[in-house]
């Protein structure tokens, strides 16, 4: 600005006032926006927090899922098992409460029908320690299943699932069409074959044996020979 | 309280096997055993207050559907829900059961948890 030496023209004392409220007018107005835009930028570092906190949290509920689902996987697991446990502790305890060879057959047809589910099967026994005597049929839930096979209550041979289980103590779980058996589980004890518990049958409703079956046919492959074993021993030794 | 905490079951079942199985299950009732129809009626008669009966189908002396029809005539017990467990586990049979009051079907070899939901189901509709 170039120096001049014009008069400075001071405004009228009213309208100075005027200008000094409207100043202070913008000024308040400035100070309410400045507030306000404060405000705001509080607000949004505030939205910043709440939508970090949202994300957490959406995060912990995925693992809370997650492990929920997990969680639930590992229930029916442990449902599974401990029904499993539960059926081979009691299986179990039934096949060697005795040593009464009848009840131990009686055991053995409890087991097979009311935790295999077997509809029609039956029980076939050396008749004496060597597996080269005679086989018996001690229990049988329908003769017609084996009647082509059988003289009174002895088993010829023919079938070769059968035969396989009584001379190798071969485990067949995979029905063949040369046999009417839907698995033959080979009784053993100290390797030395007893006899073997034949399946023809499985209730309609109970889903074709399985992966999950095998524990139970364990069980019987040798807690129900040495029971039927030390059954018929005692029983020797009585008579 | 859950459920089954101290409720009185009857168990109607002629396998030792079973009722071993229901002994373990049921560790919080009260297991009553029967092992065939008219043993079960009898134990009735000292057990009024049985809250739920288990009972299976094929028993010697007296069936399932005999127990079941007998405690359905009678007033003081058609109360009691009855869950037939059995073998038989064709939908002729099923419906049966149900036709003549039977509150659940369940078919052998059962889960644990398949009886406690019929149980639970059963009890939570009669009072304590």
């Amino acid at each position: 600005m170039t120096p001049s030496n014009e008069p400075i023209h001071h405004p009228e004392p009213d309208t100075a006032d005027l200008i000094l409220e409207q100043l202070r007018s913008t000024l308040e107005r400035a100070r309410v926006l400045a507030d306000h835009l404060e405000a705001r930028v509080g607000r949004l570092a505030e939205y910043d927090d709440a939508a970090r906190k949202i994300g957490e949290l959406e995060r912990r509920l995925a693992d809370y899922q997650r492990d929920m689902k997990e969680l639930s996987f590992r229930l029916v697991d442990s449902e599974k098992e401990t029904n499993r446990l539960l059926g081979l502790y009691a299986g179990l305890y039934q096949l060697h409460a005795s040593l009464d060879p009848a009840v131990v057959v009686s055991a053995v047809h409890d087991v097979v029908t009311n935790l295999l589910g077997a509809d029609r099967f039956a029980l076939l026994l050396f008749e004496g320690r060597q597996r080269t005597g005679p086989v018996r049929v001690a229990m049988i839930s329908d003769e017609a299943d084996m009647a082509e096979f059988c003289t009174d209550d002895e088993y010829r041979g023919g079938d070769p699932l059968i035969d396989a289980a009584l001379k190798e103590g071969r485990f067949r779980l995979v029905p063949t069409k040369s046999s009417r058996a839907l698995a033959v589980i080979p009784l053993a004890v100290d390797d030395q074959p007893v006899g073997a518990l034949v399946i023809f049958k499985l209730f309609e409703h109970r889903p074709p044996l399985g992966v999950d079956d095998e524990a139970l046919l364990e069980l019987l492959a040798v807690h129900a020979a040495s029971a039927v074993y030390s059954a018929r021993m005692h029983d020797g030794l009585m008579k | 309280m859950n459920t089954l905490e101290r409720r009185k079951v009857l168990v109607v079942e002629d396998s030792r096997l079973v009722h071993m199985m229901y002994d373990t299950i049921l560790r919080k009732c009260q297991v009553v055993h029967a092992h065939d129809g008219l043993e079960a009626m009898a134990k009735l008669r000292d057990h009024r207050d049985v809250d739920a009966i288990l009972l299976d189908m094929n028993m010697p002396r007296m069936n399932g559907l005999e127990v079941l029809e007998l405690l359905k005539a009678d007033e003081s017990l058609k109360r009691i829900p009855v869950i037939i467990v059995t073998t038989e586990g064709n939908e002729e049979s099923a419906q049966q059961a149900i036709g003549k009051g039977a509150a659940a079907f369940l078919t052998k070899p059962f889960r644990a948890e398949h009886i406690f939901d019929a149980l639970s189901r059963a009890l939570a509709e009669t009072p304590r």
